[in-house]
């Protein structure tokens, strides 16, 4: 018994009218089969009470129950076949692999770059040294870094664009960067009128 | 960044929407079927499913959204079409 059994997610539909004792029927059931079959009810709880986007069986609303559980695939079919033969209850099912919610984490963590207010939180713990290096990655995707400016208006270099997340730190990474050559911020202008910290004055403003 | 806006040229087109490269891992966003909020995002007016030029998407998460919208019309989350009510 090596094997761990699935984990299948079901939601299903059923009618708005429905008979509380019919309710409590259909999940009994949906449990019965799912231990029946030696699996494990994770979660059976209703999900929404919608209005439906068309019309089923001449309802317009109707109640969706969910029902999360890890088991053979047998006990899938049972339920499915009991779904069939209760349609008058049951409008419509569908079951799915079930995707944890640990997994869906890792699968976001791993390629997230972190969003502009996740990364305000972040850069509070970073030294101001990492902050260039952060620019340097933004510059490998472009992608990202377009995405943002637009939104800001003008045509500020890198520079400009990260410095109002990062706050007062990273006025070094603001000198540094005119002299590599971007496209001048605004920090920039002030430069040769100023030292650093009159640099820093002019981001703020 | 400018990208090539969509539709040049006179006759029918599609609506001058343009290409940004959208991607929803990125966006800590897993598809599911029943979140058809994120989902209405990648329908048209008429609930037809947009492509992928249109999207943005990368081809596996295009994928991914269009089996997930598929499924929530069969859940009546979703409309296949505008004129059946």
């Amino acid at each position: 018994m090596a094997i761990e059994p699935r984990k299948y997610e079901t939601l299903y539909l059923v009618r708005p009218d429905i008979s509380p004792e019919d309710l409590l029927t259909i999940q009994n059931r949906v449990e019965q089969s799912v231990t029946g079959n030696g699996g494990e009810i994770l979660k059976s709880e209703k999900w929404a009470e919608k209005d439906l986007a068309y019309r089923i069986d001449n309802y317009t609303r109707g109640t969706y129950y969910i029902a999360v559980y890890a088991a053979e695939s047998k006990a899938v079919t049972d339920i499915e076949r009991y779904f069939n033969l209760s349609k008058n209850n049951v409008l419509r099912f569908m079951t799915v692999n079930y995707i944890e919610e640990e997994q869906k984490a890792a699968d976001a963590a791993m390629n997230v770059p972190p969003r502009p207010s996740e990364q305000e939180d972040q850069s509070a713990f970073r030294t101001p040294s990492l902050a260039p290096e952060e620019q340097a990655e933004g510059g490998d995707e472009p992608s990202q870094a377009a995405a943002e400016q637009p939104r800001e208006g003008n045509e500020p270099s890198q520079a400009a664009a990260e410095q109002p997340r990062e706050g007062n730190e990273p006025s070094q990474a603001a000198a540094e960067q005119p002299r590599e050559g971007n496209e001048p911020s605004q920090a920039a202008a002030e430069q040769p009128q100023g030292d650093e910290e009159k640099t820093q004055g002019g981001d703020q403003s | 960044m400018s990208r090539r806006p969509m539709g040049g040229g006179g006759g029918r087109r599609f609506f001058s929407r343009r290409k940004k490269p959208r991607d929803l891992a990125k966006e800590g966003k897993q598809i599911d079927y029943k979140d058809t909020e994120l989902l209405s995002q990648f329908i048209t007016e008429r609930k037809k499913i947009l492509p992928r030029r249109n999207t943005g998407l990368s081809r596996q998460e295009q994928r991914k959204v269009a089996i997930a919208i598929k499924r929530a019309r069969f859940m009546a989350l979703l409309p296949y079409t505008v004129t059946h009510k």
